[in-house]
């Protein structure tokens, strides 16, 4: 199905009472991996869409959630933390889910204490992590760390995209994990690309070298020279490698959107993170052009989609607030 | 909400404004109620589930003033909680989609879940029948009863069953054909 009829088969459940039995089975098949980017579009959709008015029961529940507010700040009580670790790993690990989870908090997890760093949509954020290695993460990405490297490895979790200026240290190896890969590096700069719901696993390296293994396959390696684009596809499972020009993608974290050989699927969802918008289209008649485009840093989603028209002929497009529609 | 007040908002929430939650409460926990009670079709459990979001919304309100657009954070919170909602409901297991078998090529796999999709289609409709329409439907298909027997059991007469059956699978029909149209 495509995006539109995603959007109509969802929007037929969500307006009509259902038996339990219906009930459940749509729920199971809204949680099932597929069609994971179109099942976000359409719910997107009706989150914009849908909007009621408060009422006496909001008032109401107000009130009991003060209650509760001044009640836990009473009582102090404490989350089991290693239970909410454990849930944002398994949340990486299933990866049906988007990236929410509570911003920078931190807990403590036997006993380093574990940071999460969250960047929303339309953001990027650059942190210093306990080794003095530099994480650039894009729009949409969640890193998990703890606050200090003990033992052998620096290891830490990622679900999106960031770029890592690793600082060396022979004797511990840094290890980004995702829910598919892992990405091995002794000093040297890299990306991974790891969002929820994307069909593909990605790992680029713009100097010194890392080595990227394979969840499922234990004895899987691949060793990258610097300017390669490793591409790990979840359906396949199969590995590609492409020589890229690596110092012009990174640009991101200047903000350019900078797409090689891209295909307009992919551009669109680039600008879906780096806006926060939502761009509904038919992925069937996309067509299978690929596209070397470059956005520059402050343009707006509006010059974005101008030059989109420009390039590509019998592109058209029409914006309405977060929405952006193309014909 | 306007943009600007929105983030005024959360900033002041950030440095635990109470009356700032308030408002930002107010004018989402409708929507997202609403939003929730339509996917798993519960008010009761979709309230608990939005007075739990925003409760984690205050409990972690310091982190909210580099959040730049509140209503999508809430978005992915609402969406996190459906999905949740489903992967931990009991009933998960008899439910789940069966895994389809790895050999298989991708074109069979597109196939067996658009095979679940136009189940879901025909059972959403056999549901929206009208009543009557929808018994003798479900009595002669799933139950396997001759339209005889049906009218017996339903006083009806004969004729009546046989025009509601016939009504029934035109309506199914309709979106077999489309169905197909659409994915083979």
């Amino acid at each position: 199905m495509n995006t539109q009829e995603t959007s109509n088969f969802i929007r037929k459940f969500f307006t009509q009472p259902l038996t339990k039995d219906l009930k459940n089975r749509f729920g199971q098949w809204l949680i099932s991996d597929h069609l994971n980017d179109e099942k976000n579009h359409a719910m997107q959709e009706l989150w914009v869409e849908e909007s009621t008015e408060a009422n006496a029961q909001t008032l109401e529940d107000l009130e009991m959630l003060h209650l509760r507010i001044a009640d836990s700040s009473r009582k102090r009580f404490r989350i089991n933390s290693i239970l909410k670790v454990a849930a944002a790993i398994a949340l990486l690990i299933t990866g049906s889910l988007s990236s929410y989870i509570f911003l920078n908090s931190t807990q403590r997890y036997g006993e380093v204490k574990m940071l999460q760093c969250f960047v929303p949509y339309g953001e990027r954020k650059s942190i210093q992590l306990p080794d003095g290695s530099v994480a650039w993460l894009n729009a949409g990405s969640l890193l998990i760390y703890p606050e200090e490297f003990r033992g052998d490895i620096r290891s830490l979790y990622l679900s999106g995209e960031a770029e890592f200026t690793v600082t060396k240290n022979k004797k511990k190896p840094f290890i980004v994990k995702t829910n598919h890969i892992q990405v091995e590096a002794l000093g040297t700069v890299f990306t991974v690309t790891s969002f929820p719901g994307d069909s593909t696993t990605k790992a680029m390296l713009e100097e010194g070298s890392v080595r990227v293994g394979v969840n499922k396959k234990e004895h899987e390696n691949r060793i990258l020279i610097p300017n390669e684009l490793l591409t790990y596809s979840h359906n396949s499972e199969k590995i590609t490698v492409a020589s890229i020009d690596a110092k012009q993608r990174a640009k991101w974290k200047e903000g350019y959107l900078i797409f090689q050989a891209a295909t307009l699927a992919e551009i669109f969802t680039d600008i879906e993170r780096r806006h926060n918008v939502t761009i509904s289209y038919d992925k069937q008649r996309l067509g299978t052009g690929i596209y070397n485009v470059k956005f520059m840093p402050n343009e707006t989603v509006e010059q974005n989609f101008e030059v989109l028209h420009e390039l590509i002929s019998g592109f058209n497009y029409k914006i309405k607030g977060n929405v952006i529609y193309i014909n | 909400m306007d943009k600007n007040l929105e983030l005024l908002y959360l900033q002041n929430m950030a440095n635990n404004d109470q009356r700032s939650f308030d408002a930002l409460f107010m004018h989402y926990q409708p929507k997202l109620i609403h939003f929730i009670a339509g996917f798993i079709k519960d008010n009761e459990e979709a309230r608990d589930m939005s007075q739990d979001i925003f409760f984690k919304i205050w409990t972690n309100r310091v982190t909210f003033i580099q959040v730049s657009s509140f209503k999508s954070y809430l978005f992915q919170m609402a969406r996190h909680a459906i999905y949740d909602y489903y992967d931990h409901s009991l009933v998960k297991k008899k439910y789940e989609i069966k895994q389809v078998d790895q050999s298989d090529s991708e074109d069979s796999i597109e196939e067996n879940l658009y095979a679940k999709e136009l189940e879901l289609s025909l059972d959403l409709a056999i549901e929206n029948m009208p009543p009557q329409r929808k018994t003798i439907y479900t009595m002669s298909r799933k139950e396997g009863l001759s339209n005889d027997e049906i009218a017996i059991r339903l006083n009806l007469n004969k004729r009546t069953v046989e025009n509601q059956i016939t009504l029934a699978l035109s309506t199914l029909r309709k979106i077999t054909k489309l169905v197909n149209l659409l994915f083979f």
